[in-house]
């Protein structure tokens, strides 16, 4: 048999063989049988030493054209076997997709702390700062720098907790705008943050402690617009751009005019019912001009400065966003509620 | 609080607007309504009807058959009351009727089910009036009393209209009415009367006030041969006034008046009683009537009580006085507590036929003390009185009262007025310069309008001469204000406060009220212009951020509680200690102060509402354990943290220190029930070690540099809360400039005696940890970067065999001192104790990961680092190395 034919058969046999590899590793034993070093056909390379110097050009195409055709269809065999093998992974790795996930664990910030941040972040865009006070306070502060001297017809809306006469919980956070003004002077533009107390019975809409955000800005030519502009921003940018704002007269002893803010109710769209009391406005928040005696307490000449004040309750507006029917759950820390605010 | 039936309403002022226009206006001027009740819209089928005839009931003595005409038919109707006569109007209810059921209301009071008032006692039951038969007699309609139109309480006898009712008329159209049910804030004491709130009316809508046209017949002797006043003390009592009338006749007041009262909420009594109560809701003045036969020697004399005086009011309550309480006196004893109520045996009643009426001013803050120390409710003259009443209205309601107890109860009116006034006041003048509307309000108004605006609210204004002299219309004095700056400002107004405006006396009340008059809801939105002030962090808040930021990552959910707490709860947090105190560290930081129930450490509340939340929390462990318990049934794994405040108090000042503290608490199943950890029952649950990590992790975000937090054991016993074997002091060690050791808190796990004090299974355990954050946060520094090599991390682990009760705290801290700087982190990952290591014996085994700063590291340099840490090991520690 000349060395050509013996090529051929040894083509044929490996080709037959190729398709019998049904696997990667068989694959590779065929390659080494074949191709590898001490493969078949390198030992045909190797025995042309002996063949005459005519011969060997011949033979050396001989047998470089069955590697080639040997190493194409290892090459495409090799990739078939691969998409094999893959076909199959994947068929293994199936698993039931319905199948719940890894329970992740984390905790939440309290809704009402939560509610605070919206509302100050509002106010520092329009940089106002967080300032804090004292929540057992004097009643010099909690009352008469703001305008209530003692037996003030106004203290009777303050159910006041008492430590005595002098030393009380505070009945809101009103009594920091005094704080800060006795430090600073104008322009002012702060926000407290902070609990109060009142000594009322507890029922779903009142609590004897409860959280307020108080504002105070002062400077030259502050005005009642300005306060209008100022809250009716904030409550739309708390409340949604489409709310009507109503914006009344109120009576706080410590501001002069004095201001109620209320929106049009979002949960009857103002047409009237339980939680807006069929009026179909829902006050959110307590302002005015800052008293020019106020001013004057703390040493801020109020013919040059004029000031705005406002306080309102995050308790109260968590209530309002997320339809909350109780307030004591707040403070209650039940974590199946704590949980629902992500 | 005022109601105000717009019926009566109409009697000062023009209404030309709808009811809810109305309220929205006075809404939006501060008269806030909180309702717009409508009497008698469901009075269908009630009609005005006459009594023809009244019979006896054949069968019953307790009834009677009336014939009673609508006008076209003539209805027979049986009925239990005894009030009426031949000729008398009634409401009549025709079958088809729905009335309150009087009857039921009754039963259901005797039974309990209700309480007085009962129009006000819930939702109320009704009945549909038929035709049928009553003991025998046919009964084709139904007599009304004023219960069952749900006009005021009385359910004896029938409502007898007002004979000048067309007869055959719908209820509703003569007896109909709206309510206007507005609150009032403490400013507005003048709107506390219809006359007052008809002066909103009429400056919102441009109308015309009409006060009650007065005239009185006075053709008795004169008032000061009958009685005599004298003021004692005129500070609480500035003017008094009276008049007397002789020979009344005590009886029911008109129905008209009547109707009136109820509507405005005050129950009808007699005839003189329901006219001082008329007047004060008309006009604002409360009254008092004496009986003037009761009145000894003929004087009153106003003064303060003396101290232990007695005297009982028309309540029947007794009183013992003291100097503050104002009493209105005879010759003998104090006959009224003034401005508050009436003294019981002065007071007028059936057998009066002379009456001392009173019409006074009295100081607010007296009556407001004397009142709300005195009577769980105020009174109707107290809350008037309390709010100011315009001391020029007592004139005028003496001389209303007199003439409508004429005109109803007869009698003869004494000649002249008594009026002690020793002081009168003069009219109170405002310097208003123009340009506070635009620098207050924001907006410009033209001289002329705002004239006409405060006009429109009764305030005068005065044109100013050059001379800067001044003159109000209908007051002949002539006015000189000092030149000053601003008065040579040719802007300015002179402003005269109406006496009833008490609640206006600067510029900024009259901005507000110009407010009011241009409309709160026109005023423009403007932006805050100007600078801003220098915008600087707050460290404090924003830290607390920070670690709710940590927190919640870490798991726990934040929790809110109430820092007024029990003393039970303070002493519960001992439990452990049974009877012996707990020890106190007077000289270290607060959260070593343990002897937490101590009242003499304790801000305490001088009227609680209860005993469960009384003294101000010296520390926030019990209420965070006290979630723990409000959680327990609900979930099966609590971890959870508050930032809130401590009060501590301090010796010497009034105020306590207010100490900004976290509270952690974890417990219950490590992980949740899932398919992954699918133990139902026996599954890890979480201890001391969960809660370490959380705050080892905690300190790790914290940026610390400079500082070493340590989890030192303590001492068994060294705080009473927390288990003796499972507690650390957590300790603050700092280098460099502020050197030293700071002691922030405690985490441990809870007592088992403690736990169970708050209601827990004491096999539960609960980890615990407090933290004085006032000082961790000096502690925290900037943030500053580290650099970070793309080098590769060389790890190797170590094993040593250590004596058991070796610290492995202990172990950590020698391996990272001698690992240097290049040994980033050590890892204990295996402790193992057995056979092999032998008796009393522990191995312990680390993963030491070394990152090289600039150049890769050798094996050699390694094992030279790790041969230092055996050989420290084996020297300090007894440790003997495993490979």
């Amino acid at each position: 048999m000349s060395i050509q034919d013996q090529v051929a058969e040894m083509q044929q046999r490996a080709l037959g063989e190729l398709e019998t590899a049904s696997d990667l590793v068989a694959l590779d034993e065929w390659r080494l049988k074949y191709l590898g070093k001490k493969g078949e056909l390198t030992g045909f390379l190797r025995s042309m030493g002996s063949l005459p110097a005519e011969e060997r050009p011949v033979v050396g195409q001989v047998v470089n054209a069955a590697r080639k055709l040997l190493e194409e269809a290892d090459g495409l065999r090799q990739t078939r076997l691969q998409a094999i093998a893959l076909d199959q992974r994947l068929a293994a790795d199936r698993v039931d997709v319905t199948l719940p996930g890894r329970p992740v664990e984390t905790g939440r910030v309290h809704i009402i702390t939560r509610t605070m941040r919206e509302i100050e972040s509002a106010f520092k865009a329009m940089g106002f700062q967080v300032a804090e006070g004292p929540e057992v306070e004097l009643d010099f502060y909690n009352f008469e720098q703001l305008n209530m001297p003692p037996g003030h017809p106004a203290r009777s809306m303050h159910d006041t907790f008492y430590f005595s006469e002098s030393v009380v919980l505070r009945t809101h956070t009103s009594p920091n705008q005094i704080r800060v003004m006795e430090k600073q002077k104008p322009p002012i533009r702060v926000i407290v943050p902070g609990k109060c107390y009142r000594s009322e019975a507890t029922d779903a809409t009142h609590d004897f402690m409860f959280y307020q955000v108080e504002g105070l800005a002062v400077d030259r030519n502050v005005t009642l617009a300005d306060l209008r502009g100022t809250l009716t921003d904030f409550a739309r940018r708390l409340f949604g751009a489409e709310r009507k704002v109503r914006f009344r007269c109120d009576y706080f002893p410590y501001v002069e005019p004095g201001v109620d803010l209320s929106i049009d109710c979002m949960l009857c769209g103002g047409k009237g019912c339980r939680v807006c009391k069929y009026s179909g406005w829902l006050e959110i928040l307590g302002a005015g001009m800052v008293h020019p005696q106020v001013l004057r307490n703390v040493d801020i000449d109020s013919e040059k400065y004029s000031g705005f004040a406002f306080g309102m309750g995050p308790s109260r507006i968590a209530l309002l966003k997320y339809g909350i029917d109780d307030i004591r759950q707040f403070f209650r820390n039940d974590l199946r509620f704590l949980e629902q605010f992500a | 609080m005022i109601k105000v039936p717009l019926s009566w309403l109409r009697d000062y002022v023009n209404l030309t607007l709808s009811p809810e226009e109305l309220a929205a206006g006075l809404t939006l001027r501060g008269l806030e309504v909180a309702e717009i009740i409508r009497v008698g819209q469901d009075w269908d089928k009630v009609v005005v009807g006459q009594v023809e005839s009244i019979q006896k009931h054949p069968n019953a003595d307790r009834l009677v058959v009336l014939q009673v005409t609508d006008g076209n038919s003539t209805f027979q109707v049986v009925t239990g009351a005894f009030n009426l006569k031949v000729g008398d109007k009634i409401p009549l209810a025709l079958p088809g009727a729905k009335l309150i059921d009087g009857h039921k209301l009754v039963d259901e009071q005797a039974a309990g089910k209700r309480t007085a008032p009962l129009l006000e006692s819930g939702e109320m039951p009704y009945f549909t009036v038929k035709t049928g038969k009553m003991r025998g007699v046919d009964s084709n309609a139904v007599a009304v009393a004023a219960l069952e139109l749900g006009i005021s309480e009385d359910f004896e006898g029938i409502v007898v209209l007002n004979p000048e009712y067309p007869v055959g008329e719908t209820l509703n159209a003569v007896l109909g009415d709206v309510i206007l049910d507005i609150e009032l804030s403490p400013n507005l004491g003048r709107a506390l009367s219809i006359v007052g709130v008809a002066r909103e009316v009429a400056a919102m809508t441009g109308e015309k006030v009409y006060l009650p046209g007065i005239f009185v017949r006075e053709d008795g002797p004169p008032t000061t041969q009958k009685i005599s006043v004298k003021i004692e003390d005129p500070d609480l009592c500035p003017r008094y006034d009276m008049m007397v009338i002789e020979g009344v006749k005590i009886g029911p007041s008109p129905s008209w008046m009547q109707s009136r009262l109820s509507g405005a909420g005050i129950r009808p009594i007699n005839n003189i009683v329901d006219i001082t109560n008329y007047v004060m809701l008309e006009i604002g003045q409360p009254l008092h009537a004496f009986d003037y036969d009761d009145i000894a020697g003929k004087q009153i004399i106003v003064r303060r009580a003396r101290p232990g005086e007695k005297i009982q009011t028309i309540d029947h309550k007794d009183h013992e006085l003291d100097s503050e309480v104002l009493l209105i006196a005879d010759a003998e004893r104090g006959i009224a507590m003034a401005g508050v109520m009436g003294g019981a045996d002065s007071e007028v009643k059936d057998t009066t036929v002379n009456v001392a009426l009173e019409s006074a001013n009295f100081d607010p803050a007296n009556v407001r003390k004397t009142g709300r120390g005195l009577f769980a409710s105020v009174s109707e003259a107290a809350k008037r009185f309390e709010r100011t009443v315009d001391i020029e209205l007592a004139p005028m309601g003496v001389r209303r009262g007199m003439q409508l107890m004429q005109e109803i109860a007869g009698g003869t009116i004494t000649q002249g007025l008594i009026d002690v006034y020793l002081q009168p006041r003069s009219p109170h003048v405002i310097e208003l310069p123009l340009s506070e509307i635009p620098r207050i309000l924001g907006i410009e108004i033209p001289r002329p309008e705002v004239v006409k605006m405060l006009e429109a609210l009764d305030f005068e204004i005065a044109e100013m001469r050059p001379d800067s002299s001044f003159q109000f219309r209908n007051d002949p004095n002539q006015y000189t204000i000092m030149v000053s700056e601003t008065t040579s400002n040719p802007d300015i107004l002179m402003v005269r406060v109406p006496s009833y405006r008490n609640d206006v006396t600067i510029k900024a009340d009259l901005i507000e009220e110009i407010a009011r008059q241009y409309g709160y809801d026109k005023i423009p939105e403007a932006r805050l212009e100007g600078e801003l002030p220098p915008q600087v962090p707050n460290l404090p808040y924003e830290f607390e951020d920070k670690l709710r930021e940590i927190l919640t990552a870490a798991g726990l959910f934040e929790i809110i509680t109430y820092p007024l707490v029990s003393l039970e709860s303070l002493r519960n947090l001992h439990a452990a200690l049974g009877d012996t105190a707990p020890q106190t560290d007077p000289g270290g930081p607060h959260l070593h102060h343990l002897n937490w129930a101590d009242p003499a450490h304790l801000m305490t509340l001088a009227n609680p509402l209860s005993s469960e939340h009384e003294v101000m929390r010296p520390t926030m462990l019990g209420t965070t354990l006290e979630t723990v318990t409000e959680n327990r049934h609900f979930v099966d794994r609590i971890t959870i943290f508050e930032i809130g405040r401590v009060y501590l108090k301090k010796e010497g000042e009034l105020l306590p220190d207010e100490r900004r503290t976290l509270s952690l608490a974890m417990t219950g199943r490590r992980v949740p029930l899932s398919r992954f950890n699918p133990k139902v029952t026996g599954a890890d649950l979480i201890d001391f070690f969960d809660l370490k990590g959380v705050l080892e992790h905690l300190v790790e975000r914290l940026n610390l540099a400079g500082t070493e937090i340590q989890f030192v054991p303590v001492a068994p016993g060294d705080h009473p809360a927390l288990h003796p074997g499972r507690v650390v002091e957590i300790i603050a060690k700092s280098q460099g400039k502020n050197a030293g050791s700071v002691r922030l808190g405690y985490l441990g796990e809870v007592h088992p005696k403690v736990v169970e004090a708050f209601q827990l299974d004491p096999l539960e355990r609960i980890a615990a940890a407090e933290l004085d954050l006032e000082l961790l946060l000096p502690l925290v520094q900037r943030e500053r970067y580290e650099a970070v090599t793309r080098i590769p991390v060389v790890t190797q682990d170590l094993a040593i065999v250590v004596p058991d009760e070796t610290p492995a705290g202990q172990v950590q801290k020698l391996i990272r001192e001698t690992g240097g700087k290049l040994l980033k982190e050590v890892t204990l990952f295996d402790i193992y104790r057995g056979k092999q290591v032998g008796e009393g014996k522990k191995s312990l085994a680390f993963r030491l990961a070394f990152h090289p700063q600039d150049k890769n590291l050798t094996e050699e340099e390694v094992s030279k680092i790790r041969q230092r840490i055996e050989g420290r090991l084996v020297r300090e520690v007894g440790a003997e190395t495993r490979g």
